[in-house]
């Protein structure tokens, strides 16, 4: 019997709700609808007319740009880095992250000790820097915020907001044993990972989510396999316009020095929601073998048609300058595109082909996708591509 | 008229918002056991209502050429029960740190026993679902109790299509490990990965 049949057999049978219980869901939706509550700003009822996309693009905007002026703050004072609290720094969670230099972003306005601000923000980071993303206008209690993002260990939390040499504003929460860094906007995905690095993008089963909190505050919500904290949580308004490297907003999670997850948000989506999206490394480590695995773990489950949906096939991937571009150049190209798109295991064999493969598990001898790319007149390309499809 | 469920909403968004009852009639069992099996009954009693409040506040973000009704409240009940636990969660998970045991968050939902044929195996499995961290099982409940398929779970969880794959790969294999360790005979499927040289020779 497959394991997805013996799960199914094991369907906990819970019954139905009682009559009362939907009654009473059922009064509550009535009320709402009667009160024509709605968040989009569209219904009945509705306040500024704002769509909920701008609200979450502006609450991730304004938290970095809290950051920013926090710095700036203080820079204004002689300090090289923002503390906000005494706590010890940690270790930076990835070494080819951390900001090369500080430079100072204009800014028209400046937070309080509180929090408080006055309408107008401008968020243009300068001095050499070219990622300037547009005008803010955050307003709220942001600063204090900050102290909830580590709720464990609060006592312990320190934070830091510094840009490096492109303008990239780099705000990072820490304590003894996790750190939190945001970085917008998020930097070029990589092709190879930094060495020793510990890439946890699709690995680790954190997750990150958001909402608007019960009191209209706007949160991320980062959660570790230690426990969880809040990541962000913001009170703010404001329409962004978000494009290029702009859309992108990246959070590293590190616990005890060790990089766990590495989250990537888009927050142009314009449908309400930032999507996560994958951007971490196409290949995290590269190795010479005496022969590459050939064929991917098959799916144990079935697919709509109730066959696993195992795939090993010829392929031909667009030619490009070197195997990792290749690679990358046939994963994003319809219909390869929904391989997994990070990830990779570079193998190398004697005869030169370069079998790239994600493996179930870091280290595992089973593999969910294996591409072959083979030197082409002209470069490289993808020729053979087997997966799980599960 | 255009009964589906995309027409309810576009109605419901427009000048008749009260035609989202209609969603709540038709989808309402489904969300509560949804949330029942992933969080326990308790747990949908509680949010079943809520989640169909939000929904209808936000229902000017459904968009029917992303997905279907069913997942997009399921992902608005997975979003309100995580932070239900979040907030449940905090005060035993500190008691728990103070004794140095990790945080178990196993939600209080019992498999029902109407699979004895299986034996053993089912127990070494119940012991492994018992085992699993919470967004393991939301993955579990989606795919494997309420079917949904996996354009329907990236939907429900809000990640990419290539994500659920590969969570549900790794969820499969932790299954079977968490199994075999339970002890008992080797995983009986036939579809287990296999390795196979490139000479086609199965090992």
């Amino acid at each position: 019997m497959h394991l997805d049949d013996e799960l199914r057999a094991l369907r906990p049978r819970v019954g139905r709700p009682s009559a009362a219980t939907v009654a009473g869901h059922r009064r509550a939706l009535d009320t709402a609808i009667a009160s024509g509550r709605t968040e989009s700003g569209r219904g009945p009822g509705s306040g500024d007319g704002r769509p909920r996309w701008l609200l979450t693009v502006a609450a991730a905007l304004a938290v970095v740009v809290a950051g920013g002026l926090t710095w700036w703050a203080a820079t204004t004072r002689g300090d090289d880095d923002v503390r906000l609290d005494t706590g010890p720094a940690a270790s930076p969670a990835t070494d080819a992250d951390t900001p090369a230099t500080v430079t100072a972003p204009p800014a028209t306005t400046v937070l309080d000790a509180a929090g408080q601000s006055t309408p107008t923000v401008t968020f243009a980071p300068g001095s050499g820097g070219d990622l300037a993303c547009g005008p803010v206008t955050p307003t709220g209690d942001m600063l204090p915020a900050f102290l909830q993002l580590l709720p464990y260990e609060p006592e312990a939390a320190s934070g830091r907001s510094t840009f490096d040499a492109e303008g990239r504003l780099i705000t990072r929460r820490e304590s003894e044993r996790v750190a939190v860094e945001a970085m917008w906007p998020a930097p070029d995905r990589q092709l190879y990972a930094a060495e020793g690095q510990d890439d946890g993008v699709g690995r680790s089963d954190l997750g990150i989510s958001y909402g608007l909190s019960s009191e209209g505050q706007t949160e991320l919500i980062v959660k570790g396999s230690t426990g969880e904290f809040t990541a962000l949580k913001v009170l703010t308004s404001g329409a962004l316009d978000v494009a290029g490297p702009c859309r992108y907003i990246q959070f590293t999670v590190s616990e005890q020095g060790r990089q766990i997850a590495r989250f990537t948000y888009d927050l142009a989506t314009g449908d309400g929601q930032p999507a996560l999206v994958n951007r971490g490394p196409l290949v995290t480590e590269s190795r010479q073998v005496a022969e590459a695995p050939a064929v991917a773990a098959p799916c144990g489950g079935a697919d709509a048609n109730g066959a696993p949906p195992n795939e090993d096939q010829a392929t031909q991937g667009p030619v490009a300058a070197t195997p990792a571009q290749a690679l990358e150049a046939f994963l994003t190209t319809p219909p390869a595109a929904t391989y997994l798109s990070s990830g990779y295991v570079e193998m190398i064999t004697p005869d030169g082909t370069h079998v790239y493969g994600v493996p179930i598990e870091p280290g595992d001898s089973d593999w969910v996708t294996l591409v072959t790319v083979t030197p082409l007149e002209g470069g490289w390309a993808a020729t053979h591509v087997t997966a799980s499809g599960c | 008229m255009d009964d589906s469920d995309a027409a309810v909403m576009r109605a419901a968004c427009g000048d008749t918002p009260a035609r989202f009852a209609q969603v709540f009639e038709r989808h309402h069992d489904a969300v509560w056991a949804y949330l029942a099996r992933a969080w326990g009954p308790e747990v949908a009693d509680d949010l079943a209502g809520e989640v169909f409040v939000a929904a209808f506040a936000r229902r000017h973000h459904f968009d029917p050429m992303k997905g279907e009704l069913r997942p997009w409240l399921f992902g608005i009940a997975t979003n309100l029960a995580r932070g239900r636990a979040r907030t449940a969660g905090r005060a035993s998970r500190a008691v728990q740190r103070l004794r140095g045991r990790a945080p178990v968050d196993v939600p209080a939902v019992e498999l029902v026993d109407d699979a004895a044929e299986l034996g053993q195996r089912a127990s070494q499995l119940r012991s492994a679902i018992a085992r699993l961290r919470p967004e393991e099982r939301e993955l579990l409940v989606l795919y494997a109790w309420e079917e949904l398929d996996y354009a329907g779970i990236a939907q429900a969880l809000g990640i990419p299509i290539g994500t659920v794959r590969s969570r549900i790969s790794r969820l499969r294999a932790r299954l079977r490990e968490m199994a075999a360790d339970a002890g008992g005979p080797p995983d009986p499927d036939p579809a287990r990965p296999r390795r196979i040289t490139a000479s086609g020779e199965t090992l």
